[in-house]
Order: structure tokens, then C-alpha cells, then sequence
């Protein structure tokens, strides 16, 4: 009914597959790590449509760096703990 | 002169003058009435247009009146002048179409009301309305309705119902026996015996004298064969209670509109009586009768179309009806378009409901939250009507209610009222079912009232209102999120009119109680608990594990009960076995109070696959159980690859039986070429031909939707398959990986 | 495709015949529109889908939203809708896009005398418009289930100026990986 623009979900698939010249020339590891960057920003697809910005890509970049930036974080705890049990010991 | 109280059963117009109607007298009798009852249309247009229309409507008979006067168009300030033309119910179609030939740059409006709702507007009047009625000498006097649609408990009309039933389905094999059934008897009628049968068919039908005709196929087969044979035995078929008239047959029709093939089944309809065919009826399929006349009621179409209609319809004759109370004009032809607006106010406008990916996973004491009818609730409250300025934010409006609000709001209190009232009711009180039916009926009139806003060929819709409850649908959702996080809970997930959340230490439904109170505060929009999840497993997507999918998910409720969306069992084109595995995996699992309690449940749960997947590859699995539907979506020959459903299409058609486009394919996935064997009733296929490797494939499949939240996916069942005796060749070749499932308290 | 709107000439009716998989370059062509001046567009195929419009735009200027601004669109969703957009334009001094003139005369629920005398009805207001301002009207091939082959033709005899679509035969440049 009346809806003409794309879904954020679709339009980043669209996105994703502009790059496949790209992707392709990569190594297949870094390939799998591509793919993974795009599977970060579809988590926040919601959040991307509602911005409603006139460049929903950079939307995504912006949701692809939180993702890794979450890891970091967990990252860091994980790592602190460790060594907060090495020193323990 | 005479008084007597009771039902209106059926209204329709009369061949020459006014209206027939039909009611059913509380003490048993059925009256037939007529009444004086003009209909009129409007003309719009420049002056001369409407100058030489004028002139032209001098000379037809069939235009009573005429005069100049001014009315409201929704969508405009000022009243528009137009022609008013009156004229007799039977005489309005004709000249109408020839109005609107000779005069194509007028525009018309109140062109094409259906009788009963323009009646109801004068009079209140709706189906099976409880009236008193004076009359004499079989004319209406006058009439006063009792009730109104929106009752919750309308006194039953005793309706005397009739019902034919048929051995077969006339798509696939030629009936032989005809069943009918009204009151404490049955009569069987061999259809071979096509005189005598029909003889006696008419002698049942005169004898009951019904009010309701009921079948299955009468619309496409049934009714039809009957006249046709009553036609060649020259004998009398009175399905009619009205003398004089024909049963009206209204042919079927496949149109292109709006970049879609349309398909409008043929219709049979009665003066007098209403029948009703199970196939063709809208909302048969959940609570048969008591919908349709519930629909009937509230939308004010007569109750043979109301069974047959839309919920589409539904709400615009609902619409129409306030129009007409409030004396607005109704367009015919026109509706009105989208209003400029940059691309940069399109960017923001054109969105849609907000939806999660849930993080996949199983969770326990989760939380349901959503609004009672999120979109028909905002349009009520924020008062979103054409007529008025779209409203910024949530909140009360500085305007008196608009035309949507006034039509939608008895539809949504009345559907609340019967939600709360059966929440009251013992689960297994008789007036269980018959809520249900009224409140399945309201339901799905209210989902489609916000579509309806934004639908092209609407009345009375607007683009722009359309957009704006969205847009406040998303704001309504944000601040139950902003609010459940406010108080500490996790949101789990979000889908357009509810949030899963999640907080330690809530469990009962009364620890929620403080989130929905903060919401309601926030927002002013009802909201409800749906209900507490025990545990609840959010699916991790298909193809791409590291997303998951917004509907799809399962779990088990506090009260016991599951619920599932999306997976397997759920889906059309999923066949009974498979979809009667993963039920047995819901059984045994949702008994399951916690985690630990789920993950202990887990060897049983690979028991039961590996005997099903052994049965099904033993082949001890009758085809019937193996059946899939698939959906034809194009013509035929329009498949340049073809589909299942379409190889199973074209199969069906060399039989005989052509199919119809947007209908399901019922199929076995077969060995050897094409893999594919159309599917029907009383059909027999060669057990030995099914290819039951690929059904123990889509078993295998639909066996880890339901495991994977709990770390048992396709791979790992394949193994432990093969490590409990099934044949490795029929398995994907892979690495055999030794079993080894990780359970809390095991070692690794 | 590499000319402007407003390279149009004034009471001209330019008709621009394309395959639906062109619709890029008409997005090209808004683009380059809209980011000299101001551009009505009437879209009668649902097709004006603002995000591939953007890409378009951000190939030339940064600038993304102040160009949207530029942009005043309506859809139309049936044929009345169309003609009684195309009533209303006032002498436009703006170039005018309509996208998919046709699709929504298609429509059955539409008799064909009706369908026949709104489109004449709408050329005749694109004409009006083409006296002050540019006007290109697109059109794709009809849908398989038509049976008006009187409605393209019609338009076509209408027009003044008919283009057919010219695939780009130059691709983009490739960088070179050393100097």
C-alpha cells in the first residue's frame, strides 16, 4: 500500500552485493570476514530504516563498527578476568 | 393494521418500486413487507455540465427528482454544489451507467451504496436486527430497531437452517450423494437419480422452509447442476422464497488490477433466503456461521455478501455508512492521490513497522508485551482521519473525531470487551466459541483498517494519514522500549506492536505490571500482557546463522500452552508428517519449566526423530501423509523454468481438472523425472515411486528448526542418525563426526 | 544516459520509451536534474525509490538532502489519480519527469473508454505544461496481461519526440593500480 522505498533488510542485501567485485578479488578467508561485516549491519536493520538517511550505507558502516566495537569491549573483560586469574595464582 | 416483533433477515429491491423485505417473527412466522424507499446519487461537475444533465434527466422515466443543492466532500472546505437525483432502488444501476456515459466529465458520488447500508443510515436497520414493525396489508409502516451491531450478546434469531453436503469435491471426482441436514434430520439423495433426487430436494426445502442454505461448492457446482437439472426435468427448484425471482448467479470473473491477477469466484445467490457456501465464505475456515453473520452485522451487507466478502469490504461499507450518517458525499470513481512532498519528507514518511532481528537463542521468564490493536487504537485515540491535520505526535487531538475515528471506535470497544469477557469465562462454557467467532470477525476488520487507509481504490483513504499512524506506531513502540529499559529489562525483541523483555526476578504476570502501568502513562495507548514465556527460542536464521529471523520462534507459555510462528508446522507447503514430527518435538519439550529441564529432554527428542525418520524411510508412510501444497503464482505458460506447482498444474490439467491461478498445488515429491506427482482425493500412487530420501531430508530439516536453538543442528542429527543404524549412503557424504552433544553438567 | 531535462526543448512532448532494467539511468538522469534546479516528478509505477536516487546524486555533488529538497514527487496509484495530477500542475516553470505514464491505465477495474479518454485528457495537459517548462514522460513496455495496445499508441502518435533507450556502450573507468 503506497510503500516504495525498500526495506532497510533489502536495500542492504542490494548494498552487499554491489561489492561482490570486490569480495571476489579477496581471499576466501577475508571473504568469510566480509560477509560477517555485512551479517553485523542486518542486526540493526531496524535501527538503520528508522534513521530514514538519505545514505543508509553510512548508517550501516556505523552499525558494522558497533558490532565491533561490542567485541572489543567483551574483549577486554575477557581479557582483564584472565589476567586478574594469572596474578591469583 | 398489524405489529409484531423480529429479526430482519434479508432486504433487497424490489422489481419495481422500493424494497422487499424479509423478517423472521419471534413467534416462528416468516413476513415478507414491502416499503416506499427511493435511493439517490449526486452529480458534480462545472454548471453547464450539470445544466445539460439536468435537461437529460427530464426525459427518464427512471429519475423521480432532481434538484441543486450543496454537500460535504470529505476532502474539501467548502460544500461543493451538485445535482441530488433520485430514483427507485431497481432503477439506480441503469442510470447511473448511462449518466456516467454521457455525461464522463461529471463526477458522481453515493453511485454505488449497496441498499441495505443506505437503508441502515435511514433507519438503523442492519442484518438479523431485532425490529418492531407495524404494517398492513403487506406494507411497512414503520419499523423500529431494537439492538444495535455492536451488542455483545444479541438475542438469537432462530434461524432454521439447511444443509446439503456432498460425497466428493466436484473439482477432483463427479459427486454421487447428495446429504442434506436441518433440524434432527438427514436425507441422502443419490445424484444419479437426478429427477426423483430433485423432487424430492424441493419437497425437503418447501417442508423446512430454511432461512439458511449452507454447502460446499454450491457457489461453483452445486446450485448450479440443481437448476440445470430441475431446468431439463421441467421441474419446480424453489430456492428462492421470493416467487417471481431467479436464483442470481454471478459468474466468475479473473481480472488484471493493479498489477495483479484477480480471481472472483461465481457466486449464487437467493431472494428471501441466504445461502451460504463454506468454500467461497471468507471465514469459514476458523468459526464457520457465526463470523460471517457477524460480519454481516457489523458491516450492514446483506448476509450473503457479507459471508463472501473481504474484511477489505468490510471496513469500507463501515466507512460508507458514517458518510452517510454524516451526510458526506461518497466518491464513486475517484480517490483521492498522494499530496506533494519532497524527496527528502518521502525519505522519512515511507517506512514501516519497526522490527528486531532477536538475538537467537532460548530464554526463559520472558515477558509479551503488546498493544491492543496498535494502528486501529492510534487512529481512534491521535484522532487520524483524511479530513483532519496529520497529528506530529501521540496524544490527545484538538479536533472533534473525524470520520475514521467515529467508524472505528465501537468496532475496537467491542472487540476489547469480548477479549475481556473471555478471559472471564470457564475454558470449557459453550459461549467460548461463540465470543470467539464475533471477536475473530472485529479482528480482522481492524488489522486491515489501517491497510485500508493507504489502499488506492479506499473511499476514503489518505497516503498521508496512512503514514502518520505508522509513523506513530513506531514512535508508541520506541517509548514502551525507552520505558521497559527505564525500569531495568532487557528488550529481547520488538515487532512492530510488542516487546519481549526480560528482568531478573520477574516471573509472574504481576511483576510486568509496573512496565505496562509506565507505558500506558508514556504513551496513552492500551496496552495488554500477552503473556509470560516459561521459555521462549528465538531462531536463528536459515541460511545465515549469525542472523535470525523476527518471526520465527517458539515456546512455552506459564499456562501451559505453546506458541509457534514460522517454523515448519506453520507453513503451507509443509507435508502432515513432518509437520506431525515437529508437534511431538513441541509436545515433549514444552513441559519443560527451565533450561535445564529443556536440555534434559534432548535424547528423547533425537529418539523420536530417529523413529520417525526410520519409519519414513522404511517405507511405512502412506502418501496421503506426504502431501505438499505449493503455490501456483503465474499462468502456466508463463513459467519459463517450471515451479512444483506448476508441473503439478499442468499434470492436473491433462486429468481434466484445471487449476486455478494463486491456488495451492497439492503434490509428492516422486523419484526419477519430472519428481513431481499431482496430488488428489481417492488418488493412487505406487508407495514404491515416492522419493522418501527427500522427504527424510525435509524431516531432517524441520527436525533442527526446533533443535538448533539448543545446539543441535542438521549436521550433528545427521551424525547421530548414522550412528544409530541408518544406512550411511543415503546421508550427505561429510565427515562422520562422533556424536557428542554438550549438555549443562556433562563433561565435554 | 547523458542529457539533462532541461535540455528538453519547450512545447515539445518528449517521450522516452525504456526497459524497466534501465530504470537506473532514468535515476541518472533525475540526478543530474535535480542537482541544477528544481524537478517535479509524477510516478504512476511506484517506482521512484529515493535510495537508488541518491546513489545517483552522491556521484555528484555531497550535497544529498539539499538536492532532495529539490525534488517535489507525487505517486499516482490509478489512473484518475494521474490525470487529476497532471490537471493540477500549474504552468510549471520546473522540468517535469512523469515515470510510467501508462501503468496504472492498465488497470481493468477502469472500463476502456475510460482508460482512453483519461489518457487523452492527460496528454493534453502535458502539452500545456511543455509550454513553459521541459516535460519527458517514460514509459515501459506493457505488462503481458494488457489488452489496450491502443493506450501506447495513442501516446506515441501524441508524441513529438519519441527516445529509445541506448544501452551505455563506455564503462566506468577502472583506476589503474600503478601509475
Amino acid at each position: 500500500m503506497g510503500r516504495t522505498i525498500p526495506s532497510a533488510n533489502q536495500y542492504l542485501i542490494q548494498e552487499q552485493e554491489a561489492f561482490s567485485q570486490f569480495r571476489r578479488a579477496l581471499r576466501r578467508s577475508d571473504q568469510l570476514v566480509l560477509d560477517d561485516l555485512f551479517t553485523s549491519a542486518r542486526k540493526h536493520s531496524a535501527a538503520i530504516s528508522y534513521a530514514a538517511h538519505a545514505l543508509p550505507f553510512e548508517t550501516a558502516l556505523l552499525a558494522m563498527l558497533l558490532e565491533e566495537h561490542k567485541q572489543v569491549v567483551r574483549l577486554r573483560q575477557l581479557v582483564e578476568e584472565l589476567l586478574e586469574q594469572q596474578s591469583n595464582v | 393494521m398489524s405489529e409484531f416483533s423480529g429479526w430482519l433477515l434479508d432486504l433487497f429491491e424490489d422489481a419495481h418500486s422500493g424494497i422487499t423485505l424479509w423478517f423472521i417473527g419471534s413467534a416462528g412466522e416468516r413476513f415478507r413487507l414491502h416499503q416506499n424507499f427511493t435511493v439517490a446519487f449526486y452529480a458534480a461537475g462545472s454548471p453547464r455540465e450539470l445544466e445539460n444533465l439536468s435537461v437529460f434527466l427530464r426525459s427518464q422515466s427512471a429519475a423521480l427528482k432532481s434538484a441543486y443543492t450543496r454537500r460535504r466532500d470529505l476532502y474539501r472546505r467548502d460544500l461543493l454544489p451538485v445535482l441530488a437525483v433520485e430514483t427507485q432502488p431497481a432503477r439506480l444501476g441503469e442510470l447511473v451507467r448511462q449518466v456516467s456515459r454521457r455525461f464522463p466529465d461529471l463526477d458522481l458520488y453515493d453511485a454505488d451504496i449497496p441498499l441495505f447500508v443506505r437503508h441502515s443510515a435511514c433507519y438503523g436497520t442492519f442484518p438479523l436486527a431485532r425490529c418492531r414493525v407495524t404494517h398492513a396489508q403487506g406494507a411497512l409502516l414503520a419499523i423500529t430497531v431494537l439492538d444495535s451491531p455492536w451488542e455483545l450478546d444479541p438475542a438469537p434469531p432462530p434461524l432454521r437452517v439447511f444443509m446439503m453436503g456432498l460425497d466428493s469435491d466436484p473439482r477432483y471426482e463427479k459427486p454421487a450423494l447428495l446429504t442434506v441436514r436441518f433440524g434432527e434430520e438427514e436425507h441422502r439423495l443419490p445424484l444419479r437419480h437426478e429427477r426423483s433426487s430433485l423432487i424430492r430436494l424441493n419437497s425437503l426445502l418447501t417442508r423446512c422452509d430454511p432461512d439458511l442454505v449452507l454447502t460446499n461448492s454450491g457457489d461453483t457446482w452445486l446450485i448450479p447442476r440443481l437448476l440445470e437439472i430441475a431446468r431439463q426435468a421441467k421441474a419446480p427448484l424453489n430456492f428462492n422464497r421470493e416467487e417471481g425471482r431467479e436464483v442470481l448467479i454471478k459468474k466468475e470473473g479473473s481480472y488484471f488490477s493493479y498489477g495483479r491477477i484477480v480471481y472472483r469466484g461465481q457466486q449464487a445467490l437467493f431472494f428471501g433466503r441466504c445461502h451460504i457456501d463454506s468454500q467461497n465464505a471468507m471465514l469459514w475456515q476458523d468459526y464457520e456461521l457465526e463470523s460471517a453473520l457477524e460480519m454481516a452485522r457489523v458491516s450492514r451487507l446483506p448476509i450473503q455478501t457479507a459471508a463472501r466478502c473481504s474484511p477489505g469490504t468490510g471496513i469500507n461499507m463501515m466507512e460508507i455508512y458514517t458518510a452517510l450518517r454524516q451526510e458526506v458525499l461518497v466518491p464513486w470513481q475517484k480517490t483521492h492521490g498522494e499530496e506533494v512532498k519532497t524527496a527528502y519528507e518521502m525519505l522519512h514518511s515511507d517506512q514501516g513497522g519497526l522490527v528486531y532481528q532477536p538475538t537467537a537463542g532460548v530464554y526463559e521468564n520472558v515477558g509479551m508485551i503488546d498493544f491492543i490493536s496498535l494502528y486501529p487504537s492510534i487512529m481512534t485515540h491521535c484522532n487520524i482521519s483524511p479530513e483532519l491535520p496529520v497529528p506530529q505526535r501521540l496524544g490527545n487531538s484538538p479536533y472533534p473525531p473525524g470520520l475514521i475515528p467515529i467508524t472505528l471506535k465501537p468496532l475496537l470497544e467491542k472487540r476489547v470487551a469480548l477479549k475481556q469477557r473471555m478471559l472471564a469465562l470457564p475454558p470449557d462454557d459453550p459461549a467460548r466459541q461463540l465470543n470467539k467467532a464475533r471477536a475473530s470477525t472485529l479482528k480482522m476488520l481492524l488489522v486491515c483498517c489501517f491497510g485500508y487507509m493507504g489502499y488506492k481504490a479506499a473511499k476514503f483513504g489518505r497516503i498521508e494519514s496512512h503514514e502518520a499512524i505508522s509513523a506513530l506506531g513506531r514512535e508508541a513502540l520506541l517509548q514502551a522500549k525507552e520505558a521497559a529499559e527505564d525500569l531495568g529489562f532487557t528488550v529481547l525483541h520488538l515487532y512492530v506492536d510488542g516487546i519481549w523483555v526480560k528482568k531478573e526476578g520477574c516471573a509472574e504476570p504481576d511483576d510486568f505490571l509496573p512496565l505496562l502501568n509506565e507505558i500506558v502513562d508514556r504513551t496513552a495507548l492500551p496496552i495488554a500482557l500477552d503473556c509470560v514465556y516459561r521459555w521462549v527460542a528465538f531462531l536463528p536464521a536459515r541460511h545465515n546463522s549469525g542472523l535470525s529471523v523476527p518471526n520465527r520462534y517458539f515456546g512455552a507459555k506459564q499456562d501451559g500452552s505453546t506458541t509457534v510462528r514460522g517454523i515448519e508446522l506453520r507453513t503451507h507447503d509443509t507435508a502432515p508428517y513432518v509437520a506431525r514430527m515437529q508437534e511431538s518435538l513441541l509436545e515433549l519439550l514444552k513441559s519443560a519449566g527451565n533450561l535445564e529441564e529443556l536440555h534434559a529432554r534432548l535424547p528423547q527428542a533425537l529418539e523420536l526423530v530417529l523413529r520417525r525418520y526410520k519409519r519414513l524411510r522404511r517405507g511405512e508412510v502412506a502418501p496421503p501423509d506426504l502431501v505438499v501444497h505449493k503455490r501456483m503464482g503465474r499462468e502456466l505458460d508463463a513459467y519459463r523454468m517450471p515451479s512444483p506447482a506448476a508441473i503439478a498444474a499442468r499434470q492436473l490439467e491433462e486429468l481434466g481438472r484445471p487449476a486455478r491461478l494463486g491456488q495451492r498445488m497439492p503434490l509428492v515429491y516422486t523419484l526419477g523425472k519430472p519428481g513431481i506427482q499431482a496430488w488428489h482425493s481417492g488418488m493412487q500412487i505406487d508407495p514404491r515411486s515416492v522419493n522418501y530420501v527427500y522427504y527424510g531430508r525435509l524431516l531432517i530439516r524441520a527436525a533442527s528448526s526446533v533443535l538448533q536453538p539448543f545446539g543441535i543442528d542438521e549436521q550433528i542429527l545427521r551424525d547421530y542418525l548414522q550412528a544409530n543404524g541408518v544406512v550411511q549412503a543415503s546421508l550427505k557424504w561429510g565427515e562422520s563426526a562422533l556424536l557428542s552433544i554438550l549438555l549443562p553438567g556433562q563433561p565435554a | 544516459m547523458n542529457t539533462f531535462l532541461p535540455a528538453i526543448s519547450r512545447n515539445q512532448l518528449v517521450v522516452l520509451a525504456l526497459p524497466r532494467r534501465a530504470m537506473r539511468d532514468l535515476f541518472s538522469l533525475a540526478a543530474d536534474t535535480a542537482v541544477r534546479g528544481p524537478l517535479r516528478v509524477i510516478d504512476g509505477g511506484n517506482l521512484f525509490n529515493v535510495l537508488s536516487l541518491n546513489r545517483m546524486i552522491r556521484r555528484r555533488t555531497a550535497g544529498v538532502e539539499k538536492v532532495l529538497r529539490q525534488v517535489h514527487i507525487s505517486r499516482a496509484f490509478t489512473c484518475f489519480q494521474m490525470e487529476s495530477m497532471l490537471h493540477d500542475l500549474p504552468a510549471p516553470l520546473n522540468p517535469v519527469l512523469v515515470i510510467d505514464l501508462l501503468n496504472t491505465f492498465y488497470d481493468q477495474s477502469v472500463n476502456d473508454a475510460t482508460s482512453q479518454r483519461l489518457l487523452a485528457h492527460c496528454i493534453g495537459h502535458l502539452k500545456r505544461c511543455s509550454a513553459t517548462a521541459p516535460v519527458l514522460v517514460s514509459v515501459f513496455p506493457p505488462p503481458k496481461a494488457e489488452n489496450r495496445p491502443f493506450l501506447i499508441d495513442t501516446l506515441l502518435e501524441a508524441a513529438d519526440r519519441t527516445w529509445q533507450w541506448q544501452p551505455e556502450t563506455a564503462k566506468a573507468l577502472q583506476p589503474a593500480l600503478w601509475e
